[in-house]
């Protein structure tokens, strides 16, 4: 039987809204704001994941794939708004600072400069569809931001978090 | 037509290089265990004849058997902080020689050592038993304000035997189920002595 649009409807009631989800960060190193980080949010990607592959050639034949390691690409990228409170650039740098301090060059230990970042994907009626929990996250990119008489903007940074790995947790 | 078609491979498992353990012995309060983790590279190898002696035979030659060598054990650590490979090898070192410059018998420093291969669903494969253990060799720090890494700890080991413990069932299911599957297809592949003597 051929599968009409009706088919799809019945089966995809809900689709996942791009625009619907949160982030959390419970704990960010340095001393920031947990709420503002969360309401300032803008962007974010779900992060991927993939298995190796480790080709055997043989003889004159296309050879074959094996599974090898899971890999992560260990990077998430999240946008922030930020406001004239400059509230992210305090919260990321001071988080930054307490990997490694740029007057004395001194940094807290590997242990001490990871937490978790939790992100949510929301549903139309506002519960939690999928929560993702990026595990063991640092900042390691804070990115510049262009200010320009020739456009109308509102500032935003790109901050890229490393992470270790990451999990469905609900 | 050739004996044996890619499907042979495709029914194949194969062993993963990164699938392993080292054991090594508990040595003054520090688990050999607690060193297993942080194993990056490891080889070891079996007695093989480096050097074979040769006569000349009108315009051809002939070999003969010649010395057993077995190879060094090579393994290379990450380097924690604390440090607790450094402390565990030195403990090592101080039970061949003292500070005083007194050496001990060998049974006071030589130790056996496990090498374990693993399937991928985490099955043990083979576990090699490696006879007569003690570190010869000592890292130097490659440290350098150029690069962003962590400092590597190498290390050889004196090895006097290496012995194959045996494998799981499972492996030698495995092995059975690969050879059975190859001599159905009527592979030209023969059969190995060490294969014989796992089917037995």
């Amino acid at each position: 039987m051929a599968i009409d649009v009706n088919t799809l409807k019945n089966n995809l009631t809900n689709p996942q809204r791009t625009y619907l989800w949160d982030i959390l960060i419970p704990s960010p190193i340095g001393g920031g704001d947990s709420d503002t980080l969360s309401v300032r949010a803008q962007s974010v990607q779900k992060p991927s994941r993939e298995v190796g592959a480790i080709h055997v050639p043989w003889r004159q034949s296309a050879g074959l794939n094996f599974p090898g390691k899971l890999a992560y690409t260990h990077q998430w990228e999240c946008t922030f708004i930020e406001g004239e409170d400059h509230k992210i650039h305090d919260a990321i740098y001071g988080w930054m600072q307490t990997i490694v301090d740029d007057y004395d060059n001194i940094g807290a230990g590997d242990d001490q400069i990871k937490s978790d970042i939790y992100l949510n994907l929301l549903g139309v009626n506002g519960a939690v569809t999928l929560k993702i929990r990026l595990i063991g996250c640092y900042v390691q990119r804070l990115g510049e931001i262009l200010f320009s008489n020739d456009a109308e903007a509102i500032a935003s940074y790109s901050v890229l978090f490393s992470f270790d790995s990451w999990e469905i947790v609900a | 037509m050739m004996g044996s078609s890619v499907n042979t491979l495709a029914n194949q498992r194969f062993q993963r290089e990164y699938l392993y353990d080292l054991l090594l012995p508990d040595l003054g309060g520090i688990s050999g265990f607690d060193l297993c983790g942080l194993c990056m590279d490891l080889s070891f190898g079996e007695y093989g004849m480096s050097d074979v002696p040769k006569t000349a035979y009108g315009n051809k030659r002939r070999g003969y058997a010649g010395f057993f060598q077995i190879p060094a054990l090579r393994a290379v650590f990450l380097m924690p902080v604390p440090d607790i490979v450094s402390m565990y090898m030195n403990q090592w070192k101080n039970l061949i020689v003292d500070d005083k410059g007194n050496y001990s018998p060998k049974e006071t420093y030589a130790q056996n050592a496990v090498v374990r291969f693993y399937d991928r669903d985490g099955t043990e494969t083979n576990t090699f038993k490696l006879i007569g253990v003690f570190p010869t060799t000592f890292p130097d720090y490659g440290m350098s304000n150029r690069k962003e890494g962590i400092v590597n700890l190498s290390y050889e080991f004196n090895v006097d035997d290496v012995t194959l413990e045996g494998s799981t069932a499972s492996g030698k299911e495995a092995l059975q189920n690969s050879l059975l599957n190859a001599a159905s297809i009527a592979s030209i592949r023969s059969v190995s002595k060490q294969e014989r003597k796992w089917l037995r």
